[in-house]
């Protein structure tokens, strides 16, 4: 039982990871569509796309494109370019006029089912947040702030991406180590602690789950405040 | 009251009104007779973002205070709509007439589409959070704070490299909300995540809408599907983990997201009607003029908010017309062998 688990997991697991391919072979087949079509009327575009795409392979293009115009993480935004979300509406639209009345419904269930599969069937609330008016910034990250303030530290802090997202949108008081490529990771906290060192963060915020008193004091980290999900440790 | 009035006021003539003249007079000058609300607007916004793109770049490369910007920003604000006001002020009450008569005249499905957009902007506006890659806001409250442009990491409150700052000045954008901040006084915070998306969400829909006009042309209930499939493609970030199509209704004020869901769609929007008007005929000189403003007027909009705006649509534009000469080619060929 244990192990028919294991393997429905993992097997769930990969299909999340590749799942996203939906979405270019989604895209594939109304390029095809359209290229296969009688009613070519505005085919342009499709071959818009496939140049685009073609250019974006070619290493001629692409050794240019990062040499004279944008940095090498940056080069896959050329295919951004691609009206993928466009032609995708526009296939869909002209397939759901071409099939029976009786039959759009199905193809309307089918077609929202592939999309969610697309997606992994991965859903978050994270994205949703209650507080009209609230500067859209979780009150436990204002909390933190503002204790901060009131105990007049010259913080720069080292924070979970939610947290260090958001310090400076409520407050500049506080600097946060975040951005410029750095991912914020507390599985290592040697690693952490060490980043925190290198950079001069005399704050660390920690998920309640991750937290290591121990090894945080042993740097010489004590506890500051607490709020619903979060510690805050202080080096003084 | 007085007070809140005058901010709601000021936020209307930046967001509403500038764009709306800079638009009529666009109109005029490319001889569009058959034009719309949404031309309007759009073409409102993209030449704001042009002029706006024109001015910092050529004031911040000498190093000046962020007020002192907003200074000259503030005369160039009043003059640029006075003197499109005065070349368009005969045309207006034609205008909004004509487009009145028409009319939106709704059937079931069309009015369906429009209260999906509706509900979407308005959930988007008041319950979705922004994700952690943006940092617009931090950008804005830094340079209200310190008075400089792009000088300061918005975050580490380090300095910014040169690459960076060049990187940043060449795509200005953040700065037309901070100086709107600074002449409203609103906080950065709410200025981007609840003004900004009631006009930049429009924008995305007179864009989308244009697109569905060039492609079912009067079709309404296609005109109509297609707008709620766009709704329902683009909604899927606000209840997934996976970015599947770009965070229009998270945060529309990113730049990377003005630029993929609002300008480079109407850049594919003006290359295919190009496209579409060389394959048939030979254009004339004034024709030819005109795409040429309109690729300059896109490639402008495009770098204000974008490092790489202005490749991205001038690469858009050399692929268009790659494809039209192609397939002109190819259609010689065919008919010369028949």
């Amino acid at each position: 039982m244990q192990e028919f688990k294991d393997v429905s997991r993992t097997v769930w697991q990969n299909f999340q990871f590749f799942s996203t391919s939906i979405y270019p072979l989604l895209f594939g087949m109304c390029a095809a569509f359209f290229l296969c079509n009688k009613r070519k009327k505005n085919v342009n575009y499709v071959y818009l796309s496939i140049v685009i795409l073609l250019f974006f392979l070619n290493p001629f293009f692409a050794n240019n494109c990062i040499t004279f115009q944008c940095e090498n993480s940056d080069y896959y935004m050329v295919l951004c370019t691609i009206p993928v979300v466009v032609l995708t509406a526009y296939a869909v639209t002209e397939m759901l006029d071409d099939i029976e009345k009786k039959r759009r419904a199905g193809s309307c269930v089918a077609l929202f089912l592939i999309l969610q599969a697309g997606i992994g069937f991965s859903y978050t609330s994270e994205c949703i947040g209650v507080g009209i008016f609230s500067l859209k910034i979780n009150p436990e990250v204002m909390q933190i702030a503002d204790a901060l303030h009131e105990n007049n530290i010259d913080a720069k802090t080292l924070a979970p991406d939610e947290v260090a997202s958001q310090l400076r949108e409520y407050s500049l008081a506080t600097k946060v180590y975040y951005g410029n490529g750095y991912v914020y990771d507390a599985s290592d906290m040697e690693d952490l602690l060490k980043t925190a060192r290198k950079n001069n963060c005399n704050i660390i915020v920690l998920h309640k789950e991750d937290d290591d008193p121990v090894q945080l004091e042993k740097k010489k980290y004590y506890p500051l405040m607490e709020t619903e999900h979060y510690y805050v440790y202080v080096n003084l | 009251m007085c007070y809140y009035l005058i901010k709601i006021l000021i936020i209307i003539y930046y967001f509403l009104l500038i764009p709306a003249l800079l638009g009529f007079a666009w109109n005029k000058i490319m001889k569009k007779v058959d034009g719309n609300f949404f031309d309007i607007y759009i073409h409102g916004y993209l030449l704001m973002f042009a002029f706006f793109f024109v001015f910092v770049t050529s004031y911040a490369c000498e190093n000046y205070a962020f007020s002192q910007m907003v200074r000259i920003w503030s005369v160039i604000s009043v003059l640029l709509p006075a003197v499109a006001l005065v070349y368009v002020i005969r045309e207006i009450p034609d205008f909004v007439g004509r487009n009145m008569k028409k009319g939106l005249h709704l059937q079931g499905i069309g009015k369906a589409a429009v209260g999906i957009s509706l509900i979407l902007i308005v959930i988007s506006i008041l319950f979705v959070v922004p994700s952690y890659q943006d940092d617009t806001t931090e950008t804005v409250m830094t340079t209200l704070a310190t008075d400089t442009i792009y000088v300061r990491d918005s975050y580490t409150d380090d300095t910014m490299s040169d690459v960076m700052r060049n990187k940043k000045i060449h795509a200005p954008i953040q700065m037309l909300y901070a100086v709107v901040c600074r002449y409203t006084g609103i906080h950065p915070a709410k200025m981007i995540h609840y003004v900004l998306p009631v006009f930049f969400l429009l924008l995305f829909y007179a864009v989308y809408a244009k697109i569905a006009c060039q492609l079912f042309e009067k079709d309404e209930k296609k005109r109509s599907i297609f707008l709620i499939l766009i709704n329902v493609l683009y909604m899927v970030s606000i209840y997934t983990k996976r970015d599947a199509v770009f965070s229009v209704f998270q945060n529309i004020w990113m730049p990377e997201t003005l630029l993929y869901n609002c300008i480079m769609p109407f850049a594919i929007c003006v290359c295919v009607e190009m496209m579409n008007r060389l394959m048939h005929c030979k254009p004339e000189k004034t024709e030819l003029i005109l795409y040429a403003c309109s690729f300059f007027e896109l490639a402008l909009a495009a770098q204000s908010v974008y490092y790489m705006g202005s490749f991205m649509v001038s690469f858009l534009f050399v692929c268009a017309v790659i494809i039209v000469f192609v397939r002109k080619g190819y259609h010689r060929c065919r008919n010369s062998k028949m």
